[in-house]
């Protein structure tokens, strides 16, 4: 099992990180991420041969990676540059919203203003993004939203900063490499911050307030509430030099932890659920890393920190007997009452078996999601059994075999031949599966997939651009006469510029949109369960599917 | 067995002197068990005798042609009384009749084909056909097809009834396996535990989350009283074949087996109980667009015939 597993190193995910990044950045970006995706490390003029793009273009295109955190460079021991991507994180530039409400969610919206800034920016300097996201709360009519009770108005650069502090705190934020000024002409030179900078702190005399509610002032002075707000140069303020970007992983970890919730909680209801976020937290508050494959917590601790909730040796021992997918192993029950480990791998391992059959089911049938768990129950089987052991017909179960072998799902396994083959020793076929195999088969069909529905997006963004382009216009003006008092009578007459046909195609475009980014967002998450699979696998002893894992 | 044996201690006197004390009670037995004997029971009814003592009897008997060897399923021998009519019949028998009778009859519940009786007679193949035919025609013998390879022909004595491995037990009807039958077992199975979960989460919501799943777990025999309650099948099933109903359930993803006895669930202590789990996966979001279900691709890039910009079905399914 110790196959080395990287699910966006695959060569199914190489065009939809292009296309990912023309959609998010342009053309020449996705053409050095084209360039530079089956390369572990290439060098500037190498990059410049393979886009047949000119050094300075790639050179910005490599700064926008650099920033954002798409690309990495390194020295060689020639003391050449080489770059290299970061491929999973191109794959998150997908989540955006999804962090951005998941901040939303927790802390409120001036914390949401502010991860979306520093999304948009890739990183950028605390005194940077205040001035920012304060612009935008006073030119929107977001404001509201965060004025918090008897807080004046004119401090909503403190309710930012506050928020900002809470991320960093929280771990949403980290503290990153900053640019070095001026930059090299070779390579778009970082400064490491140092390893005993504190990376989830922001220290009051890195802020000046009096000058980012200055910049602030004068930002709302010059810039328009449709272009945003204007980034202000970092080198303006005494953090000019600390750095900040999303942190992924304090995301991930979270949402990781919703997962296996949410399974217990489906599996063996809500008050088990609560019981066993409940074991983690404090499991959490005894380990140094968070995502240990199995972590434990003593049984003493758990009782004490859990002493409130209802039914709690009722939760703890179905947790422990495997009901809610084995999740929970007692072990020992000594003195205190022994430890509880938690195998997260194993859960994590049991939840995207389960995801699997169920796309064998909706994609084969019931019938052949049956055998599939019977060949991952029984490591491998005799054709000949399958029939009898999934109650069906021999000629169905040959048919519904036959179809998942032919879909990769199911490999026949070689048995060493009779070494006096005769005619009395009958052929016998087996079937196993290669579990590790068909997640990989399953995360390239979903790349295929996203890659399609990301062309398909962007054809018809081109179908449509003109006529979306008139309606921003006509809406512009609406806008503008509304300002100045116009009547309805003019409001209309400026409305009728888009005619019936027009509006109808609008709407069905604007639906079409919506249709493919909720399942383009969808596809997210069921990458991000084989993310996890992919980080835990080697940790599993049992992949086991459709039995208790008691 | 014992007690049963004990109580009829006294040997009738039907056999004549030719027959030892030993024999005649082992005839008694006979008489007494009619689906047949293990030599345990006779050891058991006459403990004084020696292995050897048992043995040296039952060949006697068998020389006599008083007593007929049957296999069981589990490799076991059992002694039987031979059929005084079947014994009539057979004495119109040539030797081969005999001989492949014998044969036929040594295979007990799992039948035996034509090749092998041959293998076993030393008969010549049309030879064996035609004594089978005999034997047929004097319904003494019967041949059945087997599930396992249809186009074989077992015979069976025919008193005796043929064994699973031939007729495919209790979900097959006329050698093939009836699928329909099978669903509506399966779903009456489901409905039966799913019903069970509801009301134990409705009665015991308030006992806590053990309570309700140990209240809606259910052993194999109860679900077998249920199957035979609600007279879902013509013949009997039997524990294992519920069992083997559950347990595709369980394939489904549909219930979860666990062995013991919760709860104070009767029979419990290594039974195994059964209960509906709710379908909590969700549908793969890969699902929803056409790309995830399309058989073609594979072979979908963005030169050739195949596309995403020409393609049908997502244009389809953006209507
Ligand atoms: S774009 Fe069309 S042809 Fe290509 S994979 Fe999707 S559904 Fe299939």
């Amino acid at each position: 099992m110790s196959v080395i597993f990287n699910l966006f190193n695959s060569i199914a995910f190489e065009r939809t990180a292009s296309k990912i990044v023309e959609t998010f950045f342009d053309s020449i970006v996705a053409s050095v991420v084209k360039a530079l995706y089956r390369s572990s490390g290439e060098s500037l003029q190498s990059i410049t041969r393979l886009t047949h793009l000119p050094s300075k273009q790639v050179l910005q295109a490599l700064v926008s990676l650099i920033q954002h955190n798409l690309a990495s460079f390194e020295y060689t021991p020639q003391r050449q540059v080489h770059y290299r991507l970061n491929k999973a994180n191109i794959f998150y530039l997908l989540r955006k919203n999804k962090y951005i409400h998941h901040v939303r969610e927790k802390l409120g919206v001036a914390a949401e203003l502010v991860v979306e800034r520093v999304l948009e920016e890739g990183s950028i300097t605390a005194s940077q993004v205040i001035v920012c996201t304060t612009c935008k709360l006073l030119m929107t009519d977001l404001s509201s939203a965060v004025d918090r009770a008897n807080q004046n108005p004119g401090d909503r650069h403190i309710i930012v900063r506050d928020a900002l502090r809470q991320l960093i705190e929280l771990g949403y934020l980290e503290r990153c490499a900053s640019p070095s000024s001026p930059a090299p002409p070779c390579c778009p030179l970082l400064v490491k911050p140092s390893s005993d900078d504190k990376h989830r702190f922001l220290p009051d005399d890195h802020l000046n307030l009096q000058l980012i509610a200055q910049a602030v002032t004068e930002n709302v002075e010059t810039s328009s509430s449709s272009s945003g707000a204007i980034l202000p140069d970092a080198s303006s303020f005494p953090d000019g030099k600390i750095y900040w970007r999303l942190n992924y992983d304090a995301f991930h970890l979270q949402w990781r932890d919703t997962l296996l919730v949410t399974s217990v909680e489906k599996n063996v209801g809500a008050e088990v659920g609560l019981v066993f976020r409940g074991l983690l937290q404090v499991a959490y508050s005894t380990v140094e890393d968070k995502w240990q494959s199995g972590v434990y917590t003593t049984a003493a601790h758990v009782k004490h920190a859990l002493n409130s909730a209802p039914h709690l040796e009722h939760c703890l021992q179905l947790l422990g007997e495997g009901e809610s997918g084995g999740c929970v192993r007692r072990i020992g029950v000594g003195g205190g009452g022994g430890e509880y480990q938690i195998e997260v791998a194993q859960l994590v391992a049991h939840i995207t078996a389960e995801f699997l059959a169920k796309r064998i089911k909706e994609m084969f049938g019931s019938k052949a999601a049956r055998v599939f768990r019977l060949v991952m129950r029984n490591h491998i089987v005799s054709a000949d059994m399958i029939a009898s052991a999934c109650l069906l017909d021999k000629k169905e179960a040959d048919q519904v075999s036959n179809m998942l072998f032919l879909n990769q799902i199911l490999l026949v396994h070689d048995l060493r031949k009779a070494s006096m083959p005769s005619s009395h020793t009958p052929e016998l076929l087996f079937f196993k599966v290669n579990f590790l195999e068909v997640v990989r088969l399953t995360a390239s069909q979903c790349f295929t997939e996203l890659y399609n529905l990301l062309r398909k997006r962007e054809l018809l963004t081109e179908k449509n651009r003109s006529l979306m382009e008139k309606k921003t216009r006509v809406d512009a003006i609406v806008d503008n006469i509304v300002k100045s008092g116009a009547t309805q009578e003019q409001i209309q007459d400026i409305e009728e510029m888009l005619t019936d046909a027009e509006r109808t195609a609008v709407t069905k475009w604007l639906k079409q949109q919506d249709q493919i980014l909720t399942v383009v967002s969808g596809i997210t998450d069921d990458i991000f369960l084989f993310e996890l699979f992919s980080r835990y696998y080697c940790h599993v002893d049992d992949l086991s599917v459709g039995r208790s894992a008691a | 067995m014992q007690d049963d044996a004990a109580s009829t201690s006294q040997t009738p006197s039907v056999y004549g002197s030719s027959y030892s004390e030993e024999e005649k009670r082992i005839l008694a037995l006979c008489e007494q068990f009619k689906q047949g004997i293990t030599v345990s029971v006779i050891e058991n009814d006459m403990p004084h005798l020696t292995k050897q003592m048992v043995v040296d009897a039952l060949n006697k008997l068998l020389a006599k042609n008083k007593l007929q060897l049957l296999s069981k399923q589990d490799g076991s021998l059992l002694y039987k009384l031979k059929d005084p009519v079947l014994l009539h019949k057979l004495k119109g028998a040539n030797k081969e009749e005999q001989a492949v009778y014998e044969i036929i009859e040594r295979s007990g519940s799992f039948g035996i084909w034509a090749r092998k009786i041959r293998a076993e007679s030393n008969l010549h193949l049309n030879v064996v056909d035609r004594v089978l035919k005999r034997l047929e025609s004097k319904k003494l013998i019967k041949s059945i097809n087997s599930v396992q390879a249809p186009k074989k022909k077992f015979y069976l004595v025919s008193s005796i009834e043929p064994d699973h491995s031939l007729t495919g037990g209790a979900f097959y009807s006329d050698n093939q396996f009836d699928s329909n039958f099978v669903e509506v077992l399966m779903d009456t199975c489901y409905k039966y535990l799913a019903t069970k979960l509801k009301s134990a989460e409705a009665e015991h919501g308030k006992d806590g989350p053990l309570t309700v799943v140990n209240a809606a777990k259910v052993t194999s025999k109860e679900m077998q009283e249920y199957i035979e309650r609600v007279k879902l099948a013509k013949i009997a099933l039997s524990v294992q074949d519920v069992e083997k109903l559950l347990d595709t359930l369980e394939l489904d993803g549909v219930v979860r087996s666990c062995s013991g006895g919760y709860g104070g669930k009767a029979g419990g202590g290594g039974v195994k109980l059964w209960r509906a789990v709710p379908d909590c996966t969700p549908t793969p979001h890969l699902l929803y667009a056409p790309c995830g279900v399309c058989p073609m691709a594979h072979r979908c890039c963005d030169m050739g015939s195949i596309t995403p910009q020409s393609c049908r079905y997502l244009e389809e399914w953006l209507q």
